[in-house]
């Protein structure tokens, strides 16, 4: 597991050995069995959290108990509440193991602590920070501009290693379309095919 | 130090600060005015990312980091004055003024606690909730844009817009 989470590093920025042992100090190994939650709504979240095997998701539920799902983390992606760890209030998100999975996680003060003292890890995460920030904008002008059947499209083509392992119903709640409208437009797609 | 590397530039309205397929490389400090960024697609219709209004700062970051021809238009919805500082000038602003850098992060971090506050009102609520939510979280906003930009800001239609109008006033 920590040679996993080494080689991941070691792709972001030139690490050290010495660095990489000062990570590896603060860092706790968390195993988590599917439908398992890393994060309840209500809770705070004070974490940093690497995966490096399985997936997870974060989503909110509403009023009528519907689930909306905002992220989808698998293998060497990052996973966590934005609002709560920088705001310190309760999260209104849930976090859970849709497989069994693996989690490497840091805390907010470790891993403040970590920036200062590693530079180069500093830039990546500042790097890797854009990155999804650049990929938010680009789910909004999705949500905003696609038609349902552009959305799928678009979602299965950006992430093929993620729309082949979660139920139909999650990817029609991560696009905001109903599992209704989800089925017509594959039923459509495969007469058309 | 911040000073020496801006420079203001007035738009008048329905001026660009950048065009579709140009390359980005600014950082944008809006003073004055309100400024759109939208995205065309390929029927003609307009889809608005952002309003950027006095003390925010407008750009495209994924054209200004990658270094990749923009998809944007950033246009003066009203007469504007912006402060602009160039990314490599920023960078160095960044280096030397720590407390700058912390102040940007930070700024950063709160644009993306809204840009998935945002993507989750967009998956999860009906036109309607999305209108009002809108209309409660930016109302200095909600007055001063026009309807049809509000509208594709939303991703719904002015006549769907028009009609959850009429239906909230008589509430």
């Amino acid at each position: 597991m920590t040679d996993h989470f080494y080689n991941y590093l070691k792709k972001l920025f030139p690490i050290t050995e010495e660095e990489f042992e000062m990570i590896s100090a603060v860092t706790i190994q968390k195993s988590l069995r599917k439908k398992k939650f890393l994060l309840q709504e209500e809770d705070i979240w004070r974490n940093n959290a690497f995966v490096s095997k399985g997936l997870l998701r974060i989503y909110s539920i509403d009023d009528r108990g519907l689930e909306h799902i905002l992220g989808l983390s698998v293998e060497n992606n990052w996973t966590g509440d934005i609002e709560s760890y920088t705001s310190g209030m309760a999260s209104n998100l849930n976090i859970d193991a849709l497989e069994d999975s693996e989690i490497l996680l840091i805390s907010k003060d470790n891993f403040k602590d970590l920036l200062k003292k590693i530079p180069g890890l500093d830039t990546a995460m500042k790097k890797l920070f854009e990155i999804s920030f650049i990929e938010s904008q680009n789910r909004i002008l999705s949500n905003i501009s696609l038609s349902a059947e552009q959305k799928y499209h678009n979602f299965t083509n950006t992430f093929p290693e993620i729309s082949g392992r979660i139920p139909q119903h999650m990817i029609a709640s991560y696009l905001g379309i109903t599992a209704e409208t989800l089925s017509r437009i594959k039923t459509h797609n495969t007469i058309q095919k | 130090m911040i000073e020496s590397v801006s420079t203001l530039k007035k738009l008048r309205k329905h001026q660009f600060l950048l065009q579709e397929g140009d390359i980005w490389n600014f950082n944008a400090f809006v003073c004055e005015g309100c400024f759109r960024r939208y995205h065309i697609d390929e029927n003609g219709n307009e889809h608005t990312l952002q309003f950027s209004i006095e003390n925010w700062w407008t750009g495209d970051r994924e054209s200004l980091n990658l270094g990749t021809p923009s998809k944007f238009n950033i246009e003066a919805i009203e007469n504007s004055v912006v402060l602009l500082i160039h990314k490599d000038q920023f960078e160095m602003v960044c280096e030397k003024i720590p407390s700058f850098s912390n102040t940007i992060s930070s700024i950063l971090q709160k644009s993306m606690t809204v840009s998935q506050k945002r993507i989750q009102a967009d998956i999860s609520l009906t036109a309607e909730d999305k209108y009002l939510h809108f209309v409660q979280t930016s109302p200095q906003l909600a007055s001063r844009v026009p309807r049809n930009m509000l509208a594709s800001y939303l991703g719904i239609s002015p006549e769907t817009l028009s009609r959850i109008r009429k239906l909230t006033a008589r509430k």
